[in-house]
């Protein structure tokens, strides 16, 4: 288990991290997710032992190491841009962590293949890093991490430098590759969808706090703060007050659109200035209100985005509040319903589909 | 395209032109007269003899040699052991840093060479700089002999040959990526483990050439053994400036150097054998 215990970084005056306890269980998938300069980075970088920390410890195993060097650290990096040696081939590449350790040649022979195996780099043994293309590069930093057997394997937006496609193929492995080796990740990366892929758990960053730190599901469905909300996928933002508390849930008022209900229990107090919100994605668009419906506001398209797969519609309230508004374009062709830019339309939704945050 | 490569070929006729009439034709010639016989009042007659090239191997002349050769790899190897800190130290400290240092490298070059040495010869004379500024916080009661003498020369082809070092080992080491230092401090390895295995062979290249840049500027210099050395530093050099100006036995000068030549010759072959440089990829070839 690794424990961060008031964690914190600062340069000069300038802050990078501030106060992060955290604790990852053996074996988790762990993510940290945020964007650039949200001190995601430092974190790991401490953990690795290449940043002094300011204030605050890390415990692994019970033991402490927040001053240890890196090389007596029993955790291994996978760098960003891979950090492959380049006068080493494959094979020397992989082994330097066990010649530096004088593990014994016969062992080495059979770790090395063994870990060529699990990463699928066979026949590649004595390429040089620089004949590698960027997917193969990255299996090599992985093995040569991974073949000392580390308690926490420290993964630096390993995904960041492939294209779309071999990322993707990537992610499924590497998710696949740790439900095997059983070794505690730790993944850093400004892109959600890998993190929500793969993460067992993930930490939302912002600037060098974490904001939240819950199962991709919960993050998703359940943010806690307006940023965490806005940052993972899209979200539509209403100021309310909580006009209503019951024990099915609340009602929101949002002024000049009407009142909202959301199945939802929580310790808001009535009057209590909240943010609403919902996902585009948790709404429909309809030319008439259906006969009955949970929640409902009248709207105009302004604007519409076909991208394939779905339709983004951009909807102008009758408050002139602008939302976005997403549709399957599969099941828009199967129920024959098409709306155009400046037409009159009715958006609803169900009141298990918002959440309210706190407005501080 | 024939038309294309017969232009290439115009492009190189001002450098050849230059070459054949300046090197090749001047290089023939001192081959010629090495080989010729020295009349009387040095008057050269062009008739065969090996006479100078036995005479060069005869003891006195050998003895130059081989302590030419001496000072040369001493040189050579105090220069890389004041370069390679330097170089290492600029090659991974903060970008300002880094410009004025090597701004200060090649400030150097703006001052004649002549005029340096006399400036060195002011520092280190007996009244000189350091001399005075020890006598007066009475460190030293006597100045120190720094020049004149073997410590003098080597002071003098340190300082010449300094930025010749530094920078080629300096442009080795900034090309690598401080990610890899990491990579192996990650990976278990000490901080020496990781300058033996991925710093050091990561500035083989530029180590090597600066070598060739030292060692061989160094062996055929006579400027400095004579302004800074002592009277018992004589280099090979010396004595081909003096059978040219003062014996004015120019056969005998001629044979010195073209087996200086010759020696210059062997080192830079095993240099392009084993380092070639129009391969810039290859890094290291161990």
């Amino acid at each position: 288990m690794l424990v961060l215990k008031n964690l914190s970084k600062s340069y000069g005056q300038v802050s990078a991290v501030r106060d992060i306890n955290v604790e990852i269980s053996k074996g988790e998938f762990f993510c940290l997710l945020g964007p650039s300069g949200c001190g995601k980075t430092t974190i790991l970088r401490m953990i690795a032992g290449f940043e002094k920390v300011t204030a605050g410890r890390i415990l692994l195993d019970g033991n402490e190491i927040t001053n240890d060097p890196p090389n007596r650290r029993d955790v291994n990096t996978v760098f960003q841009n891979y950090a492959l040696f380049p006068n080493f081939n494959v094979t020397e590449n992989i082994a330097y962590g066990l010649k530096i350790k004088k593990v014994p040649k016969a062992e080495q022979v059979e770790r090395i293949e063994s870990v060529i195996r699990l990463v699928g780099l066979g026949g590649f043994e004595k390429r040089m890093p620089a004949n590698l293309s960027g997917g193969q590069q990255q299996r090599v930093a992985l093995a040569r991490a991974l073949i000392n057997q580390p308690r926490v394997l420290l993964l630096d937006e390993p995904l960041s430098a492939l294209d779309k496609k071999i990322a993707e193929q990537t992610r499924n492995e590497l998710s696949e590759l740790q439900k095997k080796v059983g070794i505690t990740f730790i993944f850093v990366t400004h892109n959600q969808t890998e993190a929500l892929a793969m993460a067992d758990r993930i930490a939302v960053m912002k600037d060098g706090v974490i904001e939240q730190c819950d199962p991709p599901k919960e993050i998703y469905e359940r943010p806690l703060t307006r940023f965490v909300a806005d940052f993972i996928g899209s979200m539509n933002f209403f100021e309310g007050i909580i006009s209503g508390v019951d024990e099915n849930g609340y009602t929101v008022n949002i002024p000049d659109l009407g009142p909202v209900t959301l199945s939802k229990k929580g310790s808001l107090p009535l009057g209590a200035r909240v943010i609403y919100c919902m996902r585009p994605e948790r709404q429909r668009i309809s030319l008439m209100g259906p006969a009955t419906y949970e929640n409902g506001f009248t709207g105009i398209i302004r604007r519409k985005d076909y991208l394939g797969e779905i339709t983004k519609f951009t909807v102008e309230l009758s408050n002139g509040k602008i939302i976005t508004v997403v549709a399957q374009n599969y099941l828009l062709q199967l129920s024959n319903e098409f709306y155009d830019i400046g037409e009159q339309i009715f958006v609803t939704w169900s009141k298990t589909s918002g959440e309210v945050i706190h407005a501080r | 395209m024939p038309g294309k490569i017969r232009e290439q070929y115009i492009l190189l006729v001002p450098p050849a032109f230059w070459l054949i009439v300046f090197f090749i034709i001047p290089l023939f010639i001192v081959v010629g007269y090495s080989l010729s016989l020295t009349g009387t009042d040095g008057v050269i007659s062009l008739r065969f003899t090996l006479e100078h090239y036995l005479v060069s191997f005869r003891g006195m002349y050998l003895t130059i040699f081989l302590k030419s050769l001496l000072y040369a790899v001493i040189t050579t190897l105090l220069t890389l052991a004041i370069a390679f800190p330097m170089a290492y130290y600029m090659a991974f400290t903060t970008p300002r840093m880094k410009m004025l240092l090597m701004f200060l490298i090649i400030l150097p070059f703006w001052t004649n060479f002549l005029i340096r040495m006399y400036s060195i010869m002011t520092l280190l004379g007996e009244s000189g700089l350091i001399n005075s500024a020890l006598m007066a916080t009475g460190i030293i009661n006597e100045p120190l002999a720094l020049m004149h003498n073997s410590l003098g020369m080597y002071i003098g082809f340190i300082y010449w040959n300094l930025p010749f070092m530094v920078l080629p080992i300096f442009s080795s080491l900034d090309r690598m990526d401080l990610s890899l230092l990491e990579a192996s401090l990650d990976l278990g390895a000490s901080r020496r483990q990781t300058f033996w295995r991925i710093t050091f062979p990561y500035s083989v290249a530029g180590l090597v050439a600066g070598i060739v840049f030292t060692f061989i500027p160094t062996l055929g210099n006579f400027v400095i053994p004579e302004f800074l050395g002592g009277s018992d530093n004589l280099m090979i050099g010396n004595v081909i400036t003096a059978q040219y100006l003062q014996v004015r036995n120019w056969p005998f000068g001629s044979a010195l150097s073209t087996l200086l030549m010759l020696v210059v010759m062997v080192f830079i072959s095993l240099y392009i054998r084993f380092f070639d440089p129009t391969k810039s990829k290859s890094m290291v070839s161990f």
